[in-house]
Order: C-alpha cells, then sequence, then structure tokens
C-alpha cells in the first residue's frame, strides 16, 4: 500500500471516529499515533509522541494561550461586558436597531481582549439579551446580532486561532494579530449596517430605545471602554512594537486587568477563582487538541498526501483564485461540522503548502481561513456560538436563531469577497508593524 | 465502583487546583520579569520557568477538564442514535481513550526516565527536565483513569 492511500484510509478513519463522538484532540492522535506506527516503526511511533507531548504542553510559545484566555476571564469576571454595552448603547440605543448595533459593538470590544467566539458571545448574550427583550426587539434580530457579534473574537486580536496558526505556520503572531485587525472592524461595519438596512425594512424589529443625554454618553465611555481599550492599546500595542512577546503581552495583560479590577472592588474571590478554573479547563480542551493535531500532522507528513495534493493542485494549472475558492468551500463545509480550531489545526498543514505555492501572502491566507471558519462558527447544524445562545435565550427556538442569522451570513459572504479581491484590507498594517 | 469514581474525580479536582496555581505564578513570573527588565535587569531563566509551569498548567488540567465533559467531540451525528447504541458508542470511545492516554503516559514516564539517565538541563538555569516529564506523565495517567469510569459508566447504561 502507498504513503498516500494510508493517508487517505487513516483521515477516512479519523471521520468515522469523529463521528461516533470520540474527542477530536483524542481521534487525531489516536489516528495520527497508529498510522505512524504502521508506516513508520512502533518504536519511531511511541517515541515521537511522548516527546510531543513533552514538547507541546512545555513550550513557551503555547504558553500565551492560558495567558491570554486568562486576561478575558478576569475581564468577564470583573463584569467589564456590562460596561462596554452601556457605552455602545449610550451612543447607539436610540436609533433603529441601536440595541442590536451596541451588541455588535460590545461584542468588537470584547473580541479585542478575548480570544473565542463562544466566550464572547456567552457573554455578551448574558448581558445584551435582557435589555433587547425589554424593548420588544424581534427575538430572531436579538439572538442573530449575538451570535454574529460574537463570531469576531477569533478574528480581533488577541486570537487564540491566530496564535495557533502562527506557531504551525512559523509566521510572526505579532503581524498576524495585526493582520486581524482590520478585517474585524469591517465585519463590525458590516454587521452594524446590516442591522440598519433590514431595520429600515422592518422597524418593528428594533425599535427605538431612548435618546441618552450628551454629558452622559461622555461620562459612559469612562464606564468600561476607556480601560478596556487602553489595555488593548498597552497590550497589542506592546506586542506591534516588539516590546513584548505574545506570552508577555497575555502575561502583562492578564496582570493589569486583574490589578485594575482589585483597585476597582470588581473582582472577588469567587470571581478570581472562577476565571482561573475557567482557564485551565479551556486550555487542557485547547491543548489536548493540538497535541492531537501535532502528532497526527507527523502521520500526515509521512504519507506525503500534502505533497501529493500541491502536485495535483499545481498540475491542474487552474488560476489560483479558483483554488483558493476551492480551500474556502471546504472550510466552509467543514465548518459546519467541526469546532474552528479542530478544522484549522487538521486542514492547515494540508492546505498551507498548496496556498504558499499558489503564491498567496501566508499572514493574508491565515486571515482568510479564520474569517471563513468564523462563518462555520454561525452556520448549522454545529454553529457553536448558536447553541451557546440558546442557553442563555432558553425559550426561543433554534430555528429563530438561525433565521436571525440568514442577513448577517449575507454580510459575511460581502467581507470575504472583500478580503479576496482586495488583501491589503489585511496586509496594510502588518507592513507598518515592525515585530 | 463508587470509591473508585470518588477517589478519582476527587484527585482530579486537586490537581485542577495546583494547575490554577501554575497558571497563576506563571502569569506573577512573566509580569514582573518585564517590569523588572523595564526598570532594572530581567529575571534569569523567566523562559524556561514559563515552560515548565505552562506544561504543569496543561497536564494537572487534563483530567478534570474530562470530568466535566469539557473535552470537544463532535456529537451531531451520534446524538440522533438510539440510546442504547449511543451507549456502545461511548464504550468505545472510552476504551480508545484510556488505551491511548494509558500508552501516551507510559511512553512519557519511559521518556523522563532516558532523560533522567542522559542527564539532559535546561540550558540557563540547569533545571532538570525530567521532574516535570514525570508530571506530564502523571496528569495524562489521569486523564486515562477518567476515561476508565467513562468506560464503567458506559457499561452500566448498556446492561441497564
Amino acid at each position: 500500500m502507498s504513503p498516500v492511500s494510508v493517508g487517505v484510509i487513516g483521515l477516512a478513519l479519523l471521520l468515522f471516529l469523529l463521528a461516533i463522538r470520540l474527542p477530536v484532540g483524542f481521534a487525531m492522535a489516536l489516528i495520527g499515533l497508529s498510522g505512524f506506527i504502521f508506516l513508520v516503526s512502533p518504536e519511531g511511533g511511541l517515541t515521537m509522541a511522548a516527546r510531543a507531548c513533552w514538547d507541546q504542553f512545555a513550550s513557551y510559545n503555547f504558553s500565551v494561550i492560558p495567558l491570554f484566555i486568562l486576561m478575558g476571564q478576569f475581564a468577564f469576571f470583573s463584569g467589564i461586558s456590562g460596561r462596554l454595552y452601556k457605552s455602545a448603547y449610550n451612543w447607539l440605543g436610540h436609533m433603529r436597531g441601536g440595541l442590536a448595533m451596541a451588541t455588535v459593538g460590545a461584542c468588537a470590544g470584547f473580541a479585542a481582549i478575548c480570544g473565542s467566539s463562544t466566550a464572547t458571545a456567552a457573554t455578551m448574550g448574558a448581558v445584551s439579551l435582557p435589555e433587547m427583550r425589554k424593548y420588544n426587539y424581534d427575538p430572531a434580530l436579538a439572538t442573530g446580532s449575538i451570535a454574529a457579534g460574537g463570531s469576531m473574537g477569533i478574528l480581533i486580536p488577541p486570537s487564540v486561532i491566530l496564535i495557533v496558526y502562527g506557531i504551525m505556520t512559523e509566521q510572526s503572531i505579532g503581524k498576524l494579530f495585526a493582520a486581524g485587525f482590520l478585517p474585524g472592524i469591517l465585519e463590525a461595519v458590516l454587521y452594524i449596517t446590516t442591522i440598519a438596512i433590514i431595520c429600515r425594512m422592518n422597524p418593528a424589529l428594533g425599535p427605538r430605545g431612548p435618546k441618552t443625554p450628551f454629558r452622559e454618553k461622555v461620562t459612559g465611555i469612562w464606564g468600561g471602554t476607556a480601560e478596556t481599550l487602553a489595555i488593548f492599546i498597552l497590550v497589542i500595542g506592546g506586542l506591534f512594537g516588539g516590546w513584548f512577546t505574545p506570552t508577555e503581552a497575555g502575561g502583562v495583560g492578564a496582570f493589569l486587568v486583574l490589578a485594575l479590577s482589585l483597585a476597582m472592588r470588581r473582582i472577588k474571590w469567587k470571581g478570581f477563582t472562577g476565571a482561573i478554573y475557567t482557564t485551565t479547563g479551556t486550555t487542557a480542551m485547547i491543548l489536548i487538541i493540538i497535541l492531537g493535531a501535532i502528532i497526527f500532522n507527523k502521520f500526515v507528513a509521512v504519507t506525503r498526501v500534502p505533497f501529493a495534493l500541491a502536485n495535483w493542485v499545481a498540475g491542474l494549472n487552474l488560476p489560483p483564485l479558483v483554488v483558493m475558492g476551492m480551500i474556502i468551500f471546504v472550510y466552509l463545509i467543514g465548518g459546519c461540522f467541526m469546532d474552528a480550531l479542530g478544522l484549522i489545526l487538521l486542514t492547515v498543514p494540508i492546505f498551507f503548502p498548496v496556498a504558499i505555492a499558489l503564491g498567496f501572502d501566508p499572514i493574508w491566507f491565515g486571515i482568510i481561513i479564520t474569517r471563513v471558519t468564523e462563518i462555520g462558527v454561525i452556520t448549522p447544524p454545529v454553529g457553536m456560538n448558536v447553541y451557546v445562545i440558546k442557553g442563555v435565550a432558553t425559550d426561543v427556538p433554534l430555528v429563530t436563531i438561525f433565521r436571525g442569522i440568514v442577513p448577517f451570513l449575507l454580510a459575511d459572504i460581502v467581507s470575504v469577497l472583500l478580503l479576496l479581491l482586495v488583501p491589503q484590507i489585511a496586509l496594510l498594517l502588518p507592513s507598518i508593524i515592525r515585530y | 465502583m463508587n470509591a473508585l469514581e470518588k477517589i478519582i474525580y476527587g484527585l482530579s479536582r486537586v490537581l485542577n487546583i495546583f494547575s490554577g496555581i501554575a497558571l497563576v505564578v506563571m502569569m506573577g513570573l512573566v509580569f514582573v520579569n518585564v517590569a523588572l527588565r523595564a526598570v532594572w535587569y530581567p529575571i534569569l531563566g523567566t523562559y524556561e520557568f514559563t515552560s515548565f509551569l505552562a506544561s504543569i498548567t496543561i497536564a494537572l488540567a487534563l483530567a478534570h477538564c474530562a470530568v466535566k465533559k469539557g473535552h470537544v467531540a463532535i456529537t451531531i451525528f451520534a446524538d440522533i442514535l438510539p440510546a442504547r447504541v449511543q451507549a456502545v458508542l461511548d464504550m468505545i470511545v472510552a476504551v480508545l481513550g484510556t488505551v491511548l492516554f494509558v500508552v501516551l503516559a507510559w511512553q512519557c514516564s519511559k521518556y523522563a526516565i532516558n532523560i533522567y539517565h542522559s542527564g539532559e538541563v535546561s540550558l540557563t538555569t540547569e533545571t532538570p527536565f525530567y521532574p516535570f516529564i514525570l508530571i506530564v506523565a502523571f496528569g495524562i495517567l489521569m486523564l486515562a483513569l477518567v476515561l476508565l469510569i467513562d468506560f464503567f459508566k458506559s457499561l452500566c447504561r448498556i446492561f441497564k
């Protein structure tokens, strides 16, 4: 049997194990280890796996993940989300659909200190849904705007997905973060425009809220937005300026958010331990997937599948944009069934060489696939964010939430097309920064 | 059986607390190092100890994460099957997971012993690697034991 066919069988077995609910990381590790043993040697496979465990767990590079998660958790437990929402609401609440726009704005703000989509959706859902209910917002619009807004968590820096992509493909995490910034803003603007358009077409969907006096609008900024912005500028700015490694940015950020919350008496012992245990749990969950992917990729490398695929694609002589369109299609479909991190870890080693061979920028490729997997987070059947929101809004049927998401999917298509046709949206900032 | 479950779950929770302590120490170390570097001189070996603390944070949280069913799985397809078929699938999943992590824990301990004999230490502070590798092996073994409990539980569901 040729290594390539062993690779294809391994991939099929992996899909089967995933379907019977073997956790994603476990399945990748199991297939990777058995496949490597089959193709190379038992001794080689077992040593490779042991080394992989130690190298990934004791990795300075990956230590950035728990630290950035911890920063987001401290911010969450100190109630930053409620204050962010209040600031956004002061400015936008009196417009048609203004509360939904404020939700998107606050999601973008929360995404700037949090690297996960589900965490952003859960947090902002708990804060903004009761408000939108109070003003009789259409449940589909209310839940749809939170689900879509939350998906920005993995694009706007810091982002767990971009960190992992950067480490796997040996790209600068600072540059990737910089590259995610403008596409993230573009996404927020497109979502807000979408809300404005659908509320213009049917004003009953999002009634106007009360107008806030200008003075309160200004003073309200100090309530939460200003300090979030200050920490974001210091942490991400320090990373862009080359003063910090990503790990240092995460550690300093977590420490500062904690210190600020303690100084303002916004976090109690229970919140402190809650933040830590959520972080250790999430870290274990993420690192097992990473470990599985690393072991699986050692196997994929000996099967020579990526090499064969890259050769095959090159032999087709298709225009690069058509190939990229096909890759994006794979991520769209994959994203419907798999969580974003697992999908990226599984597929990047296969598609990255193809994308580079076709002359695409490695930083841009990271942004486009992250942007596309974001769509998977809100599409049926495995839209993680939708289930998270269902957990907050128990009385809203899943179908209604998915219906609410449809207009935002149109906005997503527009922003993916813009990123495809105007790569500078992603590449402008990384070309300026030093690190 | 119930007693075994209590011991393993209890131990997992204790390990998770140590994981949290390692995390907070890591955050503190990284921050103090940056602060000291800005005004004076960085702490020697921060890089190494950040990795060691990361390995403790991750390894000791694995088991508790499994107790809380925190490891991501794709449930969409199996969820529609009858309860007993699901129990059989869960049993297979638990067996595969237990075997995988027992093997990994065993190989990690073997690796730790090799490193111990070769006397390998970190570059700057000359800290031996093997104790940390053993912690990783232990964390993985605990994960395997939690999955073993899952196996017994799914057996109960099959023959109920």
